[in-house]
């Protein structure tokens, strides 16, 4: 199964507490009327800007064992190395905004404008961040309308660069996935132009295969708790070991 | 004096049209071109770092206040370069080779205009040698490096290396920053600082320049 994708919801801007959190504002924070007015044209910036879409491909787990292994730079212990085996379905996805979102941050700080730029690079990361749930929410609609999945079945993202897998694995990924078909490429240093992409894996299955200790030594210094969250969401559970010295 | 109190009040607030106005006032006025920039602007500016760190304002709000910063300097450069105001040292900054991210290079870039150095921004995907070719060139005496990849941190050694190879070492120094780095690493590659954020990385600069 291998799908091209217009994600239409992710042109919706996020809603304002979530710019705020990921310009590392707190809930409850006061904010001075000429902060809301450049979070105002952010929204209004990455409606005009956005051109989100995206690619999956499924994948089976021997395959997708080999393109994991990429150039052996892993991390020795990982979370998504427990998790992609139990997974009842694997895809290979890559999403992206589009590229006139990225130019338009560069150019206003080239103008003059850093607030509004900053700005509308949060809203954007969150964007971008929210195209890779509407990807897997797709896969997983899929399977489930195929019967391949069961109804309680979860599907998570994991990527290249994040909890262990090395970012060099974005070759082998890019190699089988073809994401150029959606416009997006990968450089020497594996970076993916547009900048607000995401590429990784759609891992389905019952919702425990996604639930880990955070007790990895990359875990130390991680600053985005982003796995606590996600699986809280998913198995009402939030165990957490801080950082040494956090 | 009451207008850099104002200058720097406006400042805090991100207010860059008062900014602009006020210190066209205080030109007029025919007050110090040095004491509109240290007791005006970089007072203003110092205030905004204090309160950012005490987390009582956010970064949105110290941008819009270096926005502010830069529309008053705008308007004294030229007569600090008249009445030759020292600055307070020129920083070549960039992002290394292979890393297309700007976005922190560009918050460093404008909390350092912010605190009154000169900064000369060579963009993002820089080879180590532009970044060194750089700093002889425009005399500055401080490299600011950022990446966000695993992948390109290999560079900021290359231009420590470079520094050292050019007998530069002690005259040009070394700050690095980015998501994936530490300041073990900025210790093991021979980086003379690391900035864990934007806002720390100016710090950093200043005691490396050997300013307040």
């Amino acid at each position: 199964m291998r799908q091209v994708v217009a994600l239409d919801a992710a042109r919706t801007p996020p809603d304002r507490d979530a710019v705020l959190r990921g310009q590392g504002i707190p809930a409850g924070a006061e904010i001075p009327s000429r902060v809301q007015r450049v979070i105002d044209q952010a929204l209004e910036l990455y409606a005009e800007f956005a051109e989100p879409r995206g690619i999956f491909q499924e994948t089976s787990s021997s395959d997708f064992q080999s393109i994991y292994a990429g150039e052996g730079l892993n991390a020795q212990r990982t979370p998504l190395e427990r998790v992609f085996p139990r997974a009842q379905r694997l895809a290979l996805f890559a999403v992206t905004l589009g590229e006139a979102v990225s130019r338009e941050i560069t150019e206003l700080f080239g103008r003059n404008e850093p607030t509004l730029g900053y700005t509308l690079d949060a809203v954007a990361s969150e964007r971008a961040d929210t195209a890779a749930e509407l990807i897997a929410d797709l896969f997983l609609e899929g399977l489930m309308r195929e019967g391949r999945a069961d109804s309680d079945a979860r599907a998570l993202a994991y990527s290249p660069g994040y909890c262990g897998w090395h970012i060099t694995g974005q070759r082998s990924l890019f190699e089988r996935l073809q994401p150029q078909r959606i416009g997006i490429t990968l450089n020497a240093s594996c970076l993916m132009q547009p900048l607000k992409s995401v590429s990784g894996v759609l891992a389905a299955g019952e919702a425990p295969i996604h639930d880990f200790d955070n007790d990895f030594d990359f875990c130390d210094t991680c600053s985005t708790y982003q796995c606590r969250h996600r699986i809280a969401t998913l198995v009402g559970t939030r165990r957490e070991r801080k950082p040494e010295g956090g | 004096m009451e207008i850099l109190q104002q200058i720097s009040d406006a400042l805090l607030r991100g207010d860059d049209e008062r900014v602009s106005r006020l210190t066209g006032q205080a030109i007029d006025q025919q007050v110090p071109t040095s004491a509109i920039l240290d007791d005006g602007l970089i007072a203003g500016m110092n205030v905004v770092g204090e309160k950012f760190r005490a987390h009582e304002i956010f970064l949105p709000e110290v941008l819009l206040a270096a926005r502010a910063m830069y529309a008053g300097l705008t308007l004294l450069k030229p007569l600090l370069l008249e009445d030759e105001v020292p600055s307070r040292g020129r920083v070549v900054i960039g992002s290394v080779q292979g890393d297309l991210h700007d976005i922190g290079k560009n918050l460093v870039g404008i909390m350092l205009t912010g605190a009154g150095f000169e900064v000369v921004d060579l963009g993002n995907d820089v080879p180590a040698e532009k970044f060194v070719d750089a700093a002889v060139e425009q005399g500055a005496a401080i490299i600011g490096m950022s990446a966000l990849l695993t992948t390109t941190m290999s560079v900021m050694k290359q231009v420590v290396d470079l520094v050292r190879e050019r007998g530069l070492a002690g005259k040009v120094k070394v700050i690095v920053g980015g998501a994936p780095l530490s300041g073990e690493f900025a210790s093991e590659i021979g980086a003379d600082a690391y900035g864990y954020d934007a806002a720390n990385a100016v710090e950093r600069v200043k005691a490396l320049a050997g300013v307040s």
